[in-house]
Parts: structure tokens; sequence; C-alpha cells
């Protein structure tokens, strides 16, 4: 069964509960890899345009994508009985509640607060204010992964190894930063990798990861990358740093230490268990190194976070997160860190929650690599 | 009526793009803000909130040149005082940011009440009036709840007018800066559509070929890539999508390559076979061409872009054009049915297209940019 199906019996399940008829799912055709879009998830079609998602109580559904020329490519990836290609998103999903005979009041709507005003406002004269906003059900419905989007996770990520193995090829001085992203961005994409969340910066004393830019590659710069490939709407993140030449003296001590906090994070990361609590685990190995100060930003951001474009939970690895996991969650998990000896240093993978822990979806951790000149 | 062509908006801007302060020196944006402060004069504003996200932030970039990479940026350029730039992304990432505007204090703008409330509170006490008039740029790209914690902020002390496009009759005339950007963005079009074709030409498939249009403008510094292309004869577009291992003759293509914060696109079309629709597409943009000048109308660009006896393409519709420059497509479409004209001083994109049951299916585009006196051809797809 396609997975957008199964979330739609949830859907359902969920609308006989609230005594609703339908449910409602608008995407602006933004995309964010740290967000769901729900039109996706209830669809299995990534809509380049602002579209819509009706869910009946009997699970069936109807996908409204824009432009109307998207018609074909949406109703040859859909799993809804029907796909209608509109011109106006709202004029059409008016005319289809008026057509099923949907009232406002038992319509529940998700989407809406990730809207621009300009859609939200128009939607909102369509619907009124009868209708019962329920942003973040969707969220929460896919908030495990299923097996097919555990297997598309897999292939992201072998597509983001693959990714990081021509960036050791073709890393040299002398290359410029937007060269080396630009070639290993299409390197992936030919590997079926259809967006990617790639940063990628050199430095000889990094303090941060940040996209491309025209610097050239010199000896003795580290190269850090966060390579997140989606594939076919699932996306996954590997964090690498990688030395031109030997790296600086303490180099391999200090990535050491993250990837022992790595290694606590996984142990820890069980059904159950607290983001609150990994990130706890994970800092530790920071503080016993005599860095617990720099477990803050600007020294780093969050210990890692979940993914788009189905659901963002289990959301950050961070401090205040008491989210708690679940078998199947999917997030990356990445103690980067500021270390004053070497600058940022980078080293996550993406990873499942099993009742053993975090299991890593990579075939290969993260390690101090190095470019030999 | 539409008047862009759609592309798959990717999850971030990766690629290279800063402030460059030789080719956009710090007087060139005296220039704009001398602009904005005219307008708040005019209007009694005294101050603008510029806001943008990654998808459209077309008068945040011309005054700020800053262009989010994800998420949204709101600049705050108050009439006296110095301005502020909010940005949704860590303060770890400040540092990076700035190196993309010349508004020298930036801030996280997850820190809200620690960087906007202040702001503001000096701001007030600074103006004295109550509310304080404030022109709002980009509201309709705002997020609801963000709109709600701005407001809740302001409480009475702001009040908040509308104002996207009151810049309109300044980012239209493009500057000369402006132009050098553009006719860069054309060239990486140019060199993208080029290695389209030659790789289509060796055989590739239409994904293959799509992918080395994209790596030849990244390898060109391209801030941001769309392609769209076509695996069935051009009868419609595709965006990437997993792994698509078809091949079809004819191959039709949208490109669009932003440099430096601008754009230039194409449509383009190849064929090995003789192509009724592609011969009958080049002899309309030719026509097309010839029709273009200061104030003709989308009526007029319209009859003369129409491939005699064959239906329009339904990737561009009616639509003969826009301008285009920050954003894909700016102000109304030239269309029969518009009341838009080609004005001096803009840049414009043109297409002609066809679908047809026998002839077959064609796209072309052009870019022009329009003077008093003429018009001046940018590029040309063949």
């Amino acid at each position: 069964m396609r997975i957008s199906i199964g979330r739609r019996e949830r859907v359902a399940e969920w609308l006989a509960a609230e005594k609703c008829d339908a449910l409602v799912s608008v995407s602006s055709g933004f995309h964010s890899f740290l967000e769901p879009n729900t039109v996706f998830v209830l669809s299995d079609v990534k809509p380049m345009a602002p579209s819509a998602v009706i869910v009946r109580r009997d699970a069936t559904a109807a996908l409204i994508i824009t432009p109307d020329w998207d018609r074909r490519r949406a109703e040859a990836a859909s799993s809804t009985e029907t796909t209608i290609g509109a011109v106006d998103l709202v004029e059409a999903l008016a005319g289809a509640l008026k057509r099923e005979g949907l009232r406002a009041e038992r319509i529940a709507i998700d989407g809406v607060s990730l809207l621009p005003l300009a859609l939200s406002e128009r939607l909102h004269q369509v619907l009124g204010a009868r209708a019962r906003v329920h942003d973040g059900l969707i969220r929460h419905i896919a908030r495990c992964r299923s097996n097919d989007e555990l297997e598309r996770a897999q292939k992201a990520t072998w597509i983001a190894e693959r990714g990081y193995r021509r960036l050791l090829e073709v890393a040299r001085p002398g290359v410029r930063e937007y060269e080396l992203a630009g070639d290993i961005y299409c390197h992936m994409k030919a590997l079926g990798g259809d967006d990617n969340f790639l940063l990628m910066s050199a430095s000889q004393h990094n303090h941060a990861v940040r996209a491309a830019g025209s610097r050239v590659l010199e000896e003795g710069d580290i190269i850090l990358a966060e390579i997140t490939p989606s594939f076919e709407g699932q996306f996954v993140q590997i964090c690498r740093t990688v030395a031109i030449g030997s790296g600086p003296p303490a180099y391999d001590e200090k990535f050491a230490i993250l990837q022992d906090s790595m290694r606590r994070g996984q142990k820890a990361a069980v059904p159950g268990a607290t983001l609150a609590e990994v990130t706890e685990v994970m800092n530790g190995s920071l503080r016993e190194a005599g860095y617990g100060e720099y477990c803050r930003p600007p020294y780093m951001r969050v210990r890692g976070h979940g993914l788009g474009l189905t659901s963002n939970l289990p959301g950050d690895v961070d401090a205040s997160n008491k989210t708690v996991l679940e078998e199947g969650m999917v997030f990356v998990m990445h103690p980067n860190q500021y270390i004053p000896e070497t600058g940022y240093l980078m080293c996550g993978e993406p990873v499942v929650v099993t009742p053993e822990g975090a299991r890593a979806l990579s075939a290969e951790s993260a390690r101090p690599d190095r470019i030999a000149l | 009526m539409s008047a862009g062509v759609a592309t798959m908006h990717p999850v971030v801007l990766l690629g290279a793009y800063g402030l460059d302060s030789d080719r956009m020196p710090a007087d060139e944006f005296q220039i704009r803000m001398a602009a904005a402060n005219k307008l708040m004069d005019e209007r009694g504003w005294r101050a603008i909130f510029a806001y943008g996200d990654a998808t459209e932030h077309r008068e945040l970039a011309w005054l700020t040149n800053f262009i989010p990479r994800l998420r949204w940026a709101l600049a705050l350029l108050p009439r006296q005082g110095a301005p502020r730039l909010l940005i949704s992304m860590s303060p770890r990432d400040v540092a990076a940011m700035k190196l993309m505007t010349w508004i020298g204090d930036v801030h996280s703008g997850w820190s809200w009440s620690e960087v906007f409330d202040p702001w503001l509170d000096e701001f007030c006490a600074r103006e004295g009036a109550n509310p304080a008039p404030v022109g709002l740029l980009g509201r309709e790209l705002m997020r609801p709840t963000f709109l709600e914690t701005m407001k809740a902020s302001a409480g009475a002390r702001l009040a908040l007018e509308p104002a996207t496009g009151v810049l309109d009759s300044r980012l239209r005339f493009r500057r000369p800066r402006e132009l050098v950007m553009l006719r860069e963005a054309c060239h990486r079009v140019d060199a993208a559509a080029d290695a389209m074709q030659r790789a289509w030409r060796a055989g590739a498939d239409g994904m293959s070929a799509a992918i080395e249009a994209e790596r030849a403008a990244r390898a060109q510094a391209a801030h941001d890539v769309r392609v769209l292309f076509s695996v069935d004869g051009g009868a419609t577009l595709l965006p990437f999508y997993g792994v698509i291992a078809d091949r079809s003759d004819p191959m039709l293509a949208y490109i669009a390559v932003k440099y430096m914060g601008y754009w230039a696109d194409a449509f383009v079309t190849f064929a090995q076979a003789a192509s009724p629709a592609l011969a009958a597409a080049r002899q309309a943009l030719d026509a097309l061409l010839a029709a273009a000048r200061p104030g003709a109308d989308g009526a007029e660009l319209a009859r003369a872009a129409t491939p005699a006896g064959l239906a329009p393409h339904p990737v561009i519709g009616e639509v003969v054009g826009h301008r285009i420059g920050h954003s894909l497509a700016e102000g109304e479409p030239l269309a029969a049915a518009s009341p838009a004209r080609l004005e001096p001083g803009g840049v414009y994109t043109l297409r002609v297209g066809a679908a047809d049951p026998a002839a077959g299916c064609a796209l072309l585009s052009a870019m022009i940019r329009v003077s008093e006196t003429g018009v001046e051809v940018m590029r040309k797809s063949g």
C-alpha cells in the first residue's frame, strides 16, 4: 500500500473521532527540509505551487494542484482518487467543497500556519471562521516512518554518502567552493537526489558551516559539509569534516570527542527517552573533555533535528525539547561543535529510533578525513 | 492570470551569493535608500519594514541586497536612525549572513524579544508619534503567526500600512549596475542551455541533459537554478523528481538562473527531426521581437507571438512575457487581455510556444531591455 494511503486512513479515523466530514490540507509550494509538506504526505505529490488535498471520512481523497499544466505529472504520481489541475487554488477548492456538499463547520484544515498571508487570508474568506484549524495534525500522524519511508531514507543516505565520496575526489587546492558544491550537488541529483539542503564551506579555522561562496580552497583548509539530499521526498543528512593536507595538530583527538558524543547519543536515544535527555548525554562528552562552556550558541546550534518533508518530529535535539522518542522516528544526530584548537567540526548521521538505540542509516560513520596532497 | 512559470522551490538557495562591493558599492544603496526616504516623506511614514523570504524577496533585496537562503528576513529601515536586519537563522549564522548586506546591524530574529522589541522601544521614543506610521513591504508573504508576533510587540505604538508595490516605479527601472548583473545572468542561462543541448544531442536522456545545464550554471557561480524538462515530446515540462531515464525528440526545457540576486530565464527547444512547431515558433519569436517597442501593449505583442494556426503551449498559456529581475516574474503579465505595456527602463522576458497534435511542441524565449528609443535583445533562444 502506498504511504500516503496509510496516512489517509489514520486521518479518516481522526475525522470520525472528531465528527468532521473532511480534512483540507494546504501547501503553498514552499518547501523546507525542517517542516512537513502535508500535501505531499497525503498524496505522494510534491507540489511546485499552491495545492491542496481533501481527505474524506472514507479515506478517499482529491488533489488540487496548480499550475493546471502540472496535472499530468501530479496525476501519475498521486495516490488520490481524483486529481484536479487548477489555475487558482482557492477558487478550485471552493468549487470542489461546494460540489461535494462539504460544510465549513464540519471541515478541519491543516497547514494554514505555514501559508503566506496572501493565501491564508483568501482561504479564510472561502472557509470562513467556521472551519476548524488543526495545524500539526499531519505532522503528528506521520511522526514515525513507515517501512517504505525508511527505504527512501536509506536510499537518500546512500546518495549522501556518494556525494561525500565525490567531494573527496574533487576537492583540491585551487577549486572554488561553489564549483565543488555545484559538482557534488549535480552528482547527487543524477543519483536521484531531488533536492538537497547542501551547506559546504571551508576555512583555515571554521566557526560554522555556511553555503558555498567564492573562496578558493587552500592547503590547510578544513572543509565542512552538511549533505542533505532528499529521495522521493525523504530528507536525510550526513555531516562530514575533511582537512586538505594533514589538518591541525589536535584534529584526531578533538574529533574523537564528537565521535564519543555521537556514540553515547545513539545509545541513549531509545523509545521513551526525551530529546532533552539525549542532549544531556551528548553534551556530557564535551563537558568531560573540558568544553562544557561551548555547548551553547554560537559555538553550536542543536545536537540534531527532525527531517521533512513528511514529519519533522521529534524536532530539535535540544535541552529544551521534551518530546518522547518513539520507535521508527527518524532524525539527524550531529554533535557538531566549535573547538578552539581546531575550529568547527562536523560529525553527524541520520538515525532511526529502535529499541536498541538510534541506528545510523549510513554505512560509514563520520571521521576526521584528510585529502592527501 | 499568473505571469511566471512555476518551478520547484529548493529547500535552500545553496549557490554563491554575497555583497560585491565593487559591482554594488555603497552609493548604489544610498541611491535606493534615498528613494525609500522620499517615499516615506511623501506618505508620512516614519519607517519602512521590508519583509522577504527565500521564495520572494524583491523589495527586501533591492533595499538591502540581502536574500534569505531559507525562511525569512525583515529589514527595519527608519527614516531617521540606523537600520537593523533580522534574519531567521541561528546566532551562529549571523557572521556569514552579514556578508550579504550593507546593513551592519544584523541579528538572529529567533530572539525576537531581544532584537525587535528594544529597537522598537528606541524608535518609538525617538519618533514620539503614537502610533508611528510604518510602511510594511511584503506583508502578503508573511506567515500569519509572524504578523501576529510583530503586532503583539508593536501594540498601539505602530500603524502598520500595507505597502507592497509602492516602490514599483523605482524597481521597474533597471539601474546600470543592475543591468550588468542581468547580462551576467543571461550569459549563464545561455551557457546552461548550450550544455543541455550538447548533452541531449550526444544522446543523453532529458533528466541527464537538464542536470548538465544545472552543472554549467553552478560552475559559473549561479545563486539559484531552476530547470524543467520534457520527456514526452514537449507536451508538458517536469521538475526533477527521482530518476527519469526517458528521452524524446524534440526536447523542450525551461531554464532559469539567478546570479548575484538577478534572474535570467530561457525556454529552449532542441530537435533532431524537422519540427514544424519549432519552425513556427522561431518565426513567431522574430515577429514578437519586431513588435517589441517602448509602449507596445500586450495585445500587440500577443498577436505577433502567436504561431500561425497553432494552439498555445499550456505552460505559457496566453502570457507573452513579463518583467524579470529579483523575481522570476514581476509586474502585470503581458497578454492580449492585460493592460500591461513594455515600459522604458524595464527588462522583460518574452516567450512563444505551440502545442499541436500534428505540428508538435515548441517553446522559445528572449530577454529584452526597453529604452526610451527602442529595444535591445539581451539573449535569444535559437
